[in-house]
């Protein structure tokens, strides 16, 4: 009954951070110079009318009630430039569905890989295992997802001719998947490995040994469900980030996923796919942030909702 | 469990040691003691003394970088320092158990009471799933702990330090005991759930007759709840005794200070307390002789330059000091 209650409560408070990131996108976007239509090439007078037929010639606060009232029936219009006519709403549905195949293949990597790491490093500080990944995973977050990715491709793909450049041909998925994941497993890794050497030094783990609980149920159960608290934190803004999929790894192996389209619509003004793509992104990270909350309260009895 | 006065433990001559990355910490230097069967043995020092370190040694709970540089310690005669895992395994929680000094931490914050109890049961008894559960219901009972089927279902966090640490005894009670540390169970407590505290454990004893060591700073908590007394400073035990000989005929300087430094109730307010002068010394670079000597208002000369041995006064108590010798049994320097 709290917990329902509570949702309910969170729920509203997501309609209202979305009304006001609906807003401000909405007006920011209208201060970029330039138009949807610049670079058609057509003359002034055909892209005078291409601006009237989609109605950005009214005043700004006229195009913004006019764009809540239709997305509040549900309708997020129609591509101007990438995919010109196309719902948008059918663009995101196509390319988020390809996104997270990828995204929820490349989550279980990152989490699983950065958990048994995390792991291992902590329950093994300051040896050999622990110095490696700690080495590892430092250079996993420093580098740039292009970097990586371009070193799968070579080696991967070109040197040992192991899996395919291309996304389309099978086992495409493979590559993009690592790209995506590098970066989360590491840093969950030392997360991981922090939160357990925190926890190793406990009070209850000590009353778990004088009861005679054997090592393994010490720290397989005590400690590390215990370390897992700051993990889940930060399980939200990952998983809304790699379902979306990233610019780079969608770039770069040419996947026809979301994470492309966050650039590209941008650079060409496409108003309406910038607009659904902010609304689609900001209610997943609420919704993810909502339901991490919910398990961190499963996992943690001393959190109160209210 | 019997009436038969059998030693139960006996610890001989343990040394424990810290190392850090430049120094060597001797925490404990050389102690030894006796537990009989369905004795209370109270161990009482400052902070420092080696006291905790000592007696977590007997469970094998020593940090990592605590080292046993010497000793034994015989449980019905094996060295718990010889077992391996699976002994020890068997021995924590089922022969000896442990409660701690601090229940807000001891207790895991993510598992239920009836959890956390249940997996010593498990593990130590053949009990079925429903006579574990009346177990624990009798424990506590047993542990005067009211409402016990809500109990079992609440989490640490919903219930006061004085309840945790109820639990925390009905816990080490669980599989019935040969031997209980309790190592300082009542200095994170309010005054008054110390009363009740030490008045439950003092009732436990007599219900369940097992042994305890009581470890304190506070001379004042284990008065009436221990047979004997050991003292100690440094590291080292300085005097030993039954309870009235510790608190009506010490002979060792640090037990006076000790005891002089406990304010009793009919103390009038405006008399200061009377602490013992100087600080604790530095473990890492004791010096020569008796460790007490800087801060001994009675310190000789050859207190500075060895330290004096347990000297038998009578068959149960003994004290480690040159002033209890004749001048001519001191060694000449």
């Amino acid at each position: 009954m709290q917990t329902l209650r509570y949702i309910i409560k969170r729920v509203l408070l997501a309609a209202v951070s979305l009304f006001v990131i609906v807003t401000l996108t909405f007006f920011l976007m209208n201060l970029m110079p330039g138009d949807p239509f610049m670079s058609e090439k057509a003359t002034e007078e055909n892209r005078a009318i291409l601006i009237a037929k989609y109605g950005l010639d009214k005043p700004v606060h006229i195009q913004y009630l006019r764009y809540l009232e239709n997305l509040l029936k549900g309708d997020m219009g129609t591509s101007y430039v990438l995919q010109k006519g196309r719902a948008v709403s059918d663009i995101i549905r196509e390319s988020f569905s390809v996104s997270m195949q990828i995204g929820l293949k490349a989550l279980g990597l990152a989490i699983l890989v950065g958990l048994v790491l995390g792991c291992i490093a902590g329950l093994r500080k300051d040896k050999i295992a622990d110095n490696i990944i700690r080495v590892f995973s430092s250079i996993g977050i420093s580098m740039p997802s292009y970097v990586i990715a371009s070193i799968l491709l070579i080696v991967l793909a070109v040197n040992l001719n192991l899996l395919p450049i291309s996304y389309k041909k099978s086992g495409g998925w493979v590559m993009p998947m690592i790209t995506l994941a590098m970066y989360p497993a590491c840093y969950l890794a030392r997360l991981t490995r922090a939160s357990i050497l925190e926890v190793m030094n406990q009070d209850y783990l000590r009353t778990e040994r004088a009861k005679g609980m054997s090592e393994f149920v010490v720290v397989f159960i005590h400690a590390l469900k215990n370390s897992l608290i700051p993990v889940i934190t930060y399980l939200a803004p990952l998983t809304a980030h790699i379902l979306t999929g990233g610019f780079v790894a969608e770039s770069v192996f040419n996947v026809p996923g979301l994470g492309r389209y966050f650039v590209s619509c941008i650079s060409s003004r496409d108003y309406t796919m910038i607009m659904g793509i902010t609304i689609f992104y900001s209610a997943l990270i609420i919704v993810m942030n909502l339901i991490c909350d919910i398990l961190y309260k499963i996992v943690d009895p001393r959190i109160k909702f209210d | 469990m019997g009436n038969s006065n059998g030693v139960m433990l006996q610890v001989n001559d343990l040394a424990i040691s810290f190392f850090t990355k430049k120094d060597e910490i001797q925490a404990v230097r050389g102690i030894s003691y006796e537990l009989n069967r369905g004795e209370v043995l109270g161990i009482v020092g400052e902070s420092g003394s080696g006291k905790s370190v000592s007696s977590h040694a007997i469970l094998r709970l020593t940090p990592d970088n605590g080292v046993v540089k010497s000793g034994e310690i015989l449980f019905e005669g094996n060295d718990i320092l010889k077992m391996d895992k699976k002994q020890m395994e068997k021995l924590r929680g089922d022969r000896i158990s442990m409660i701690f000094q601090d229940p807000m931490t001891a207790l895991d914050p993510l598992f239920t009471v009836e959890y956390q109890l249940n997996e010593s049961l498990k593990k130590h008894t053949d009990l079925s799933k429903e006579q574990r559960h009346a177990r624990m219901i009798e424990l506590l009972d047993l542990v005067e702990i009211n409402q016990p089927e809500r109990r079992l279902r609440q989490y640490p966090h919903e219930l006061s330090g004085g309840m945790r640490q109820r639990i925390m005894i009905a816990m080490a009670l669980s599989c019935n005991p040969d031997i209980l540390i309790a190592d300082e169970p009542t200095t994170a407590l309010d005054v008054t759930i110390q009363a009740q505290i030490i008045d439950l454990l003092k009732d436990l004893k007599e219900r369940l007759g097992m042994a305890i060591i009581f470890i304190t700073h506070d001379l004042g908590v284990v008065s009436d709840i221990c047979d004997k007394i050991i003292v100690m400073y440094a590291g080292k035990v300085v005097e030993e005794g039954t309870s009235r000989q510790i608190f009506y005929e010490h002979t060792h300087p640090y037990t006076q200070g000790l005891l002089e430094s406990v304010p009793e109730v009919d103390t009038p307010v405006e008399q200061r307390l009377k602490p013992i002068p100087g600080n604790p010394p530095d473990m890492s670079c004791l010096r020569e002789g008796c460790a007490f000597a800087p801060r001994c208002p009675y310190a000789m000369s050859i207190c500075a330059r060895e330290d004096a041995p347990l000297i038998e006064l009578d068959e149960t108590h003994a004290a480690a000091c040159w002033k209890l010798l004749k001048r001519e049994e001191v060694p000449a320097v």
